[in-house]
């Protein structure tokens, strides 16, 4: 099995396909980057320091959580085995934690902002790299 | 204590956090498959290396790390006893602990004087303390091995804990001249080559590393050498400059290219090439990360963590990807170092204005 799990999206690790991996990859940081920029304002190299930064503690808990419940690990290292609607349920729950992880970690990194305030820009930004997620597992799933 | 004497200790402790990551890392090659085994890694490694610019964005401004340095060592034991019984908490812990070490240790060996020795000393036994903790992977054939062997591993960090107990003279370290997180203000494009430059010069590293992967005594000779190149360039950036020497290390890195890369004693160019190449390659850390505190003045945490963290993540991306593309291992190490070495030649002229 190669190596392709690495990824700045906590469900990032299921694509397989090693170019989707590493445009996601680079894609995620510039998107969320921007919209946080958008969102909050401040300096945008700032801005993409932090979209790295919550990417990355979403990556680390996401990792760890999975890979200490065998059923999870199972799901994520048989990706391709499973049923499509399967691969949609796990992205799913993929999304909620790296909501729930990069929403606490976004509020440490910025304590002035309330939770409410940072959440518009989070799920916005979630939402577009998990949009490309799916149209990558798409294409891998039924164009290769 | 006297100043090379702490960056003795640092090292040592170093090479004992290394060690014990690779002892665990290891483990991991007896109990677990080897779709979870890589998974595991992976996630070590994000810890372990990108945890760091996570950590270094909530230090304080300044701080007294011997306690952090005493917690470490007790929690790399704890992670050792936890292989067997809770092996992903094992991982956990170790990763933690390599993460904050290395960023600590690396922001306490920074010298006030700018001086890149001392980031050599403490940065050279990392890999060689790595490669002896594989070493003991090859003797888990046979799994009751690693109780025996987790005993040597958490007695050498109960020793570190003593030593550094007793030996470590506690001296606050500042880490932040002024109190606000982390920010890139200016040379920005001249801190991302270096960056850059940093992971190229991992993902050759990573090469080199994988292609020796199952040779335990190659591993543990690469050790040993890379150990003495690190040394060797942070003596030689204080004497003729951190960014002319390692443009000039990079050069002779890829001298050796000529030559197979593998370690092989059936192949003495080819070992001797290798050695070479390492030696070279691994004397540019001191001084790329002398580099990085010259633009983070201000905070070094976030240039150790990027030198020592997240650099080396990236370098690992990067490398796991072309892996999966099969791309030949000699091609890829080739490309990095002569892209390393057209990377670092914009770098040496610029700042020569900037610093």
């Amino acid at each position: 099995m190669n190596l392709n799990l690495i990824i700045l999206d906590a469900a990032g690790g299921l694509i397989v396909i090693p170019i989707f991996f590493i445009l996601h990859l680079i894609i995620t940081l510039f998107v969320e980057g921007e919209i946080l920029f958008r969102y909050l304002g401040g300096k945008r190299n700032n801005r993409y320091l932090q979209a790295l930064m919550i990417n990355l503690a979403s990556l680390i808990v996401g990792m760890f959580l999975f890979i200490s419940f065998d059923d999870f690990s199972r799901h994520l290292v048989d990706f391709f085995g499973l049923s499509i609607s399967e691969n949609y349920f796990l992205v799913l729950l993929f999304f909620i934690l790296t909501i729930v992880i990069e929403w606490l970690m976004l509020k440490l990194l910025n304590q002035s902002l309330t939770f409410r305030h940072l959440f518009k820009p989070l799920f916005v930004m979630n939402i577009s790299t998990y949009a490309l997620l799916a149209f990558f597992l798409y294409v891998s799933k039924n164009l290769l | 204590m006297q100043k090379p004497g702490k960056h003795l200790l640092l090292g040592l402790g170093h090479g004992v956090n290394d060690a014990i990551s690779g002892y665990i890392m290891g483990g991991l090659l007896a109990m677990f498959s080897s779709n979870q085994m890589l998974i595991a890694i992976v996630a070590y490694n994000a810890l372990a290396f990108g945890g760091q610019l996570l950590f270094a964005n909530f230090l304080p401004s300044s701080l007294k790390p011997k306690k952090i340095f005493l917690a470490c060592f007790f929690l790399m034991g704890i992670g050792v006893v936890l292989l067997t019984k809770l092996t992903m908490l094992a991982v956990f812990i170790t990763g933690l602990t390599s993460a904050i070490y290395h960023l600590i240790g690396g922001i306490a060996s920074v010298r006030n004087d700018e001086k890149s020795w001392g980031l050599g000393i403490f940065a050279a036994p990392g890999f060689l303390g790595l490669a002896i903790g594989f070493y003991f992977v090859r003797q888990f054939n046979i799994i009751n091995y690693i109780h025996a062997y987790s005993f040597y591993f958490a007695a050498a960090a109960l020793i570190s804990l003593l030593l550094f107990w007793v030996l470590y003279k506690d001296e606050e370290v500042q880490i932040t001249s002024k109190a606000k997180n982390i920010a890139i203000d200016k040379h920005q494009v001249i801190m991302l080559l270096i960056v850059f430059l940093i992971s190229l010069r991992s993902l050759a590293w990573d090469v080199i590393h994988y292609l020796n992967l199952h040779k335990y005594e190659a591993l543990i000779l690469v050790g040993v050498v890379a150990f003495l190149g690190k040394i060797f360039g942070g003596f030689m950036a204080d004497r003729y400059g951190a960014f002319k020497y390692t443009l000039y290390a990079l050069v002779l890195s890829f001298i050796p290219a000529f030559f197979p890369l593998s370690v092989s004693y059936s192949e003495p160019f080819g070992e001797i090439g290798t050695l070479i190449s390492v030696f070279f390659l691994q004397s540019t850390i001191a001084p790329m990360t002398s580099m990085l505190l010259q633009f983070f003045k201000s905070n070094k945490a976030f240039a150790i963590a990027l030198s020592f963290g997240l650099a080396i993540f990236i370098g690992m991306v990067i490398f796991y990807g072309l892996q999966a593309l099969n791309i030949a291992s000699s091609n890829i190490i080739y490309t990095a170092i002569l892209l390393s070495i057209v990377v670092a030649i914009p770098i040496n002229n610029k700042m020569k204005h900037v610093v």
